[in-house]
């Protein structure tokens, strides 16, 4: 008997762990939950300039390219408050470091390592200490707490990744955010203008979609679902298949297995696209298509900055050829001038960036669309988006 | 004589296992007949190889009468400090016997904090699970290191063409272990210590001694699983979420091997790893909804103990039918 | 109409033992009643049956005229019984208003509790007591005796009219002892029916008015406290034919030179214990439960921390840190509690007798399974354990049998063990091979072996063994050859004060 209790306490332990390891997971440079119902649909702005650099319109400001002399003040001191570190968050700290010796500010990263209820209360004794601007991240569930508690306080916030939307679906705080559908449209249309280039003039019927998904966060799942209607638009009719690491781990180690499993379930699928919403599973997902000896019927893209320059940084020239970008100094970059707008007082919260002004916002939404990158150009890509912050990376 | 030998094993609780490990396959297969093809099953091996490493040291742990539950943070450390020693020019072979020696160094620290300062083994490894988190994360700012030497990727080959590498060390490992923890000394004081440690103390075996063996063995281990991971990987990852050391206790207990110690082997080990691998695989080929999966994974654990404790109490029955009534105590005034 | 209690016939059968056999006996009102009698001689669960723990086998309980049936504890309280344990029943977090209004806090008309009240009653129990204890303080802060007497005023409040102590004084001070001596006085004159069981022959002359003799389940005696005095109550307490068990014993005759020296030994329980050993000895270590000799084996066995005094062992002086090494030495210890302590259950006879040689059955790291087999059949053969295999479990084994593995683990022909100490080998044994076991002790002592005996059996001890240490309270009291030793005289050392 009591060894069937123990046993019984095992199960509830080992459910109660995975069930708190599926909830809050340090990786989520996601956010920007799904469009929501009030706003308009796809407020997909001007892409054609990717750089972060805007040319705004005369009486706009929040720019990188405001008339400021930086070095005439003091140093600002700016807190960067994340909910749980990962590799962006680390990129993100990292260009705003660089961006603070050029533009004279100082920067503190702090983080609720994913405990939520951490992150509510420390979020009270940052704002206390009144800083002279706070960039932060959330998770989509906290939003409406988190932008009304920012509401309450002086200091200037700005909300990078997430909407910092109330409960009616209000923008209450300016934030940078992706367009997630626009994300998974723009891998699949990548996808579609370079196959040929890579497996000759097939037919098209032949070529599957596999989107590689951690289904516990609805920011990364609307990127499959964007690549998913792109795909049944180009290609109507194709088989499409699913893979979701939530019932494993964030992992690329997850990746592997669970593609590993469909691909050799699916013999019968001649080419595969295989697109991955997030990037570690993508590394995985690479190695099993390896490990099949399958990497000349498969290209894989995903979404990210931050493992894949490292793999062709390290020589890696294989069958996952490209990635969305999430450029670190477009986010911190358009975050920073913005707070400078509202530190400085050039412009309030409703009056910052007018051009990404929504009906029924009380602030601007900043939709930072990026680009595909690919071995040929990550390097070129990145550091332009730097330079167009003033900062010059090698 | 050998036809009760046949039976012994037939009735056994590693049978069981292996019955349902065919059922499973059989029903699996059914639903798509390219489940097990050659190409998943290299990757299911691969799957079973860093569970079964992680169970082989968890397992015997176990086995001895503790808990480790820092061999998650020790796998993903093994891999991290491999990349990085290996990227830092270290020729790989010297890069994994110093990461071997990390895990050692880990697992004394464990050791330490049980054995001396007396801390609960599940506060315990829970810490310094955390510290060594801590450690990965401010090592690499949370990014993933590449390992651009090729040689190192010794993880992702195969052997005769469809048993990966890791799939060779791991059964090696089985076996060795196996053979250890029934024919040596050290293995037979692992049951006794954990089987019940007061009366092996009293009987001239050191429970101290055993169990810091014991959480040094599961460390390097942990780290040991890292490495492979890393190689099959190309890459170590600081912070990927990983639920190996839980998979491990899992296929562990499954096995046969009691939560509560002094029980089970290697054999069971084995098959148990090997049941929640195809059992996940399979529904991994199904491309079911994510907590489908994670609703079967929990009724497979609750069938298999459910079974087990039915085949208990059978046993039991046999025994209180024939203990006399001798054993009774006298009740004290 | 005088209250009283009444036993009448009770009967309780365990398996192997007859427990209590048709005890009759009548407490009355305003009287104090001890219950008097060794280890195993049926106080314990006479009082169990009382409190509504368990129930008897046949007889009845009689409480003023009234045959009462207690099928639960709740049921005894609902008459009027109340029993005060060795173990304290309070809860140490609670206050002292709320441990004695335990499970009955009155309440207010809106259902809440009423605190007013509470207080009030409270400090009125206090006044009744005499004791300076403050009602709000949480009752595991007191001392001992405090957290005692707020047992006895829970009892008090609960209006039980019989109030039963078991061994109340065994963590008392002296000056504390008189507070609760004056505490039963109070209660005798509001009439309560108490029954006192203790082993303190002095206690039981000062406080109690009668006093029933039980042995072996049986009363043997009832006295008047005034009418008698302490021989004559031991004597009712021994005395038993113990046939031709011991006569037929081949002893050892031929007693060597000392083995060993054991000098002021102190540890957090023994208090200056000092005895010589011989070799071929077999040397009986009598006393109460609690007497410390538990606590001598262990510490000799290295398995608990000695703060002061010498061993010395086979001429050489001795500090063992874990029983590793005493083992090492040449001693070997079978522990109090078999199945808790001396076996790992789910494991082999061959493997729970091979524990301690491991090493002398390996070549290198292996074990090498002939010699195992061949030293565990021998210990079988040599104790005629009754097992069809080697490979049985332990736990499948009767306690004669798994007792006869233990001792097979200590003198097989592969240890060379010179001391060998027995702690209640024979306890839950039955008949036929208790008689085995103390042949093989004395098989033992013929051999060369030194052997300590210990037992709360009285004539099992003093059979047995060729001369018996007497142990109370930590310290030795006395030492008494076999010749010399009868039941009375080692029972009045071990009851000395």
């Amino acid at each position: 008997m009591k060894k069937f209790i123990a046993l019984i306490l095992v199960l509830a332990m080992s459910l109660a762990l995975v069930a708190c390891g599926g909830s809050s997971t340090g990786k989520e440079p996601t956010t920007t939950g799904s469009p929501s119902p009030s706003a308009n649909e796809t407020p997909s702005q001007p892409a054609e300039t990717p750089s972060g650099s805007e040319k705004p319109s005369t009486g706009s400001v929040g720019y990188v390219t405001d008339d400021v002399d930086h070095w005439a003040r003091d140093p600002y001191h700016i807190v960067y408050y994340n909910y749980a570190p990962s590799n962006v968050t680390f990129q993100i700290t990292d260009a705003l470091e660089k961006l603070g010796e050029v533009y004279n500010f100082t920067v503190e990263q702090l983080s609720a390592n994913g405990d939520s209820d951490a992150y509510v209360n420390n979020l009270h004794t940052i704002l206390l200490k009144e800083p002279d601007g706070l960039i932060i991240d959330i998770s989509q569930e906290l939003a409406s707490r988190v932008s009304e508690i920012c509401t309450e306080y002086d200091v200037p916030v700005i909300c990078v990744f997430n909407k910092a939307e109330d409960v009616n679906g209000c923008l209450l705080i300016p934030s940078v955010i992706m367009d997630q559908e626009y994300n998974g449209r723009t891998q699949m249309e990548f996808l579609n203008s370079v196959y040929k280039d890579y497996w000759g003039d097939i037919d098209r019927s032949k070529i599957a979609l596999l989107v590689m998904d951690w289904s516990s966060n609805m920011d990364l799942n609307q990127r499959g679902v964007g690549a998913k209607k792109r795909f049944e638009e180009l290609f109507p009719g194709n088989k499409f298949f699913y893979g979701d690491t939530a019932s494993d781990s964030l992992s690329a180690e997850a990746g592997f297995n669970i593609s590993n499993s469909i691909l050799s379930a699916n013999p019968d699928v001649e080419y595969w696209f295989i697109v991955s919403t997030v990037e570690d599973v993508a590394l995985g997902t690479a190695r099993a298509v390896e490990a099949l000896g399958r990497t000349d019927r498969v290209l894989i893209t995903s979404s990210g900055a931050a493992i894949l320059p490292g793999e062709w940084d390290a020589g890696y020239n294989g069958c996952w050829i490209a990635n969305y970008a999430v450029p670190p100094f477009m986010y911190a970059g358009v975050a920073v001038f913005g707070l400078f707008a509202l530190i400085d007082g050039r412009a309030t919260i409703e009056t910052l960036w007018p051009e990404y002004h929504q009906e029924g916002d009380k602030a601007a939404r900043y939709m930072a669309n990026a680009e595909m990158m690919t071995r040929d150009n990550y390097k070129e890509y990145l550091s332009n988006i730097a330079r167009s912050f003033g900062v010059e990376i090698s | 004589m050998v036809g009760r030998r046949i039976r012994h094993i037939l009735k056994s609780k590693e049978m069981i296992l292996v019955l349902i490990s065919i059922v499973i396959i059989i029903i699996f297969r059914l639903v798509n007949p390219n489940f097990l093809s050659v190409g998943s099953l290299s990757g299911i091996m691969q799957a079973m190889s860093l569970t079964g490493i992680i169970a082989v040291g968890i397992g015997t742990l176990l086995i001895g009468g503790s808990i480790d539950l820092s061999a998650s943070s020790v796998c993903l450390f093994g891999g991290v400090l491999c990349a990085l020693l290996i990227r830092a020019n270290v020729p790989w072979g010297l890069a994994m016997v110093i990461t071997l020696i990390a895990g050692f160094v880990i697992g004394v620290i464990n050791a330490f904090l049980i054995t001396k300062v007396k801390m609960m083994p599940f506060i315990a490894t829970i810490a310094v699970s955390n510290v060594l988190s801590g450690i990965n994360l401010a090592v690499t700012n949370a990014q993933n290191v590449p390992i651009p030497v090729e040689s190192f990727w010794w993880g992702g080959k195969l052997v005769f063409g469809i048993f990966p590498v890791p799939f060779i060390i791991m059964t090696l490992l089985m076996i060795v272990y196996a053979f250890i923890l029934n024919k040596t000394q050290f293995g037979r004081n692992v049951y006794l210590v954990g089987g019940n440690m007061t009366a092996a103390r009293l009987a001239g075996v050191n429970p101290k001694k055993i169990h810091t063996i014991l959480y040094i063995n599961s460390s390097v281990l942990a780290a040991f699983a890292g490495i492979v991971l890393a190689s099959r990987m190309q890459s170590a990852a600081p912070q990927s979420q990983s639920d190996s050391q839980l998979n491990a206790l899992t296929a562990a207990i499954l096995g046969g091997i009691a939560f509560t110690g002094g029980a089970g082997g290697m054999a069971g080990c084995f098959i148990g790893v090997m049941l929640f691998s195809f059992f996940n695989s399979g529904l991994n080929s199904l491309a079911l909804d994510a907590y489908w999966s994670l609703i079967a994974s929990g009724c497979l654990l609750i069938i298999a103990l459910t079974v087990d404790y039915f085949n208990e109490l059978s046993r039991e029955k046999n025994l209180k039918v024939k203990k006399p009534a001798s054993a009774a105590k006298k009740e004290g005034a | 109409m005088s209250k009283y209690l009444e036993f009448s016939g009770i009967s309780k059968a365990f398996p192997g033992v007859q427990a209590l056999d048709n005890i009759s006996f009548r407490a009355e009102s305003g009287r104090v009643l001890a219950l008097l009698g060794e280890n195993g001689a049926g106080k314990s669960t006479l009082l169990k049956i009382l409190s509504g723990d368990i129930s008897p086998d046949s007889g009845s309980i009689i409480i003023n005229g009234k045959t009462q049936v207690f099928t639960s504890p709740h049921q005894a309280i609902q008459a009027g019984v109340s029993v005060i344990y060795q173990e304290r029943q309070i809860v140490p977090a609670l206050s002292v208003i709320e441990n004695i209004f335990c499970g009955d806090l009155p309440k207010t008309r809106f259902g809440m509790i009423d605190k007013r009240t509470l207080r009030r009653k409270t400090e009125e129990i206090l006044k009744v007591f005499g004791l300076p204890i403050d009602p709000d303080e949480p009752v595991g802060r007191l001392p001992v005796a405090y957290q005692q007497m707020v047992e006895v005023m829970k009892a008090y409040r609960r209006n039980s009219d019989i109030i039963c102590f078991d061994e109340p004084t065994a963590p008392l001070t002296d000056s504390e002892i008189n507070v609760l001596f004056d505490i039963i006085n109070q209660l005798k004159k509001e009439g309560k029916i108490i029954i006192y069981v203790s082993h303190r022959l002095a206690e039981i002359f000062k406080v109690t008015d009668d006093i029933v003799v039980l042995k072996d389940g049986k009363l043997v005696k009832t006295f008047k406290t005034s009418e008698t005095n302490q021989q004559e109550l031991i004597r009712a307490m021994v005395g038993r034919d113990v046939g031709d068990t011991y006569k037929n014993l081949k002893r050892n005759d031929k007693i060597g030179d000392v083995l060993l020296e054991v000098k002021d030994l102190c540890t957090d329980v023994l208090d200056h214990v000092s005895f010589t050993l011989r070799r071929g000895e077999v040397l009986g270590l009598a006393g109460l439960v609690g007497a410390g000799r538990t606590e001598v084996a262990r510490a000799i066995f290295g398995a608990d921390r000695i703060t002061s005094g010498e061993i010395i062992f086979d001429g050489k002086k001795v500090h063992f840190k874990e029983p590793k090494d005493a083992i090492k030495a040449g001693i070997a210890l079978c522990p109090e509690d078999r199945k808790d302590q001396g076996l790992v259950l789910f494991r082999s006879i061959r493997e729970n007798t091979t524990m301690p040689i491991l090493k002398k059955i390996s070549k290198w790291i292996f074990i090498n399974r002939q010699e195992e087999r061949k030293v565990t059949e021998e210990a079988v053969t040599k104790f005629t354990i009754r097992t069809p295999s080697i490979n049985k479990l332990v736990r499948e084994l009767s306690g004669g049998n798994q007792q006869k593995v233990i001792l097979g683990r200590w003198t097989n022909s592969l240890i060379q063990t010179k001391l060998l100490i027995l702690d209640e080998p024979t306890k839950g044994i039955d008949v036929g091979t208790k008689a085995e076991i103390y042949q093989m002790v004395c098989d033992f002592a013929r051999a060369g072996l030194s052997v300590i005996f210990i037992s709360s059996e009285l004539p099992e001890v003093i059979n047995v063994a060729d001369r018996i240490i007497v142990m109370h309270n930590g310290k030795i009291t006395g030492s008494v050859l076999r010749e010399d030793a009868t039941e009375e005289n080692v029972l009045s050392l071990a009851m000395l004060e």
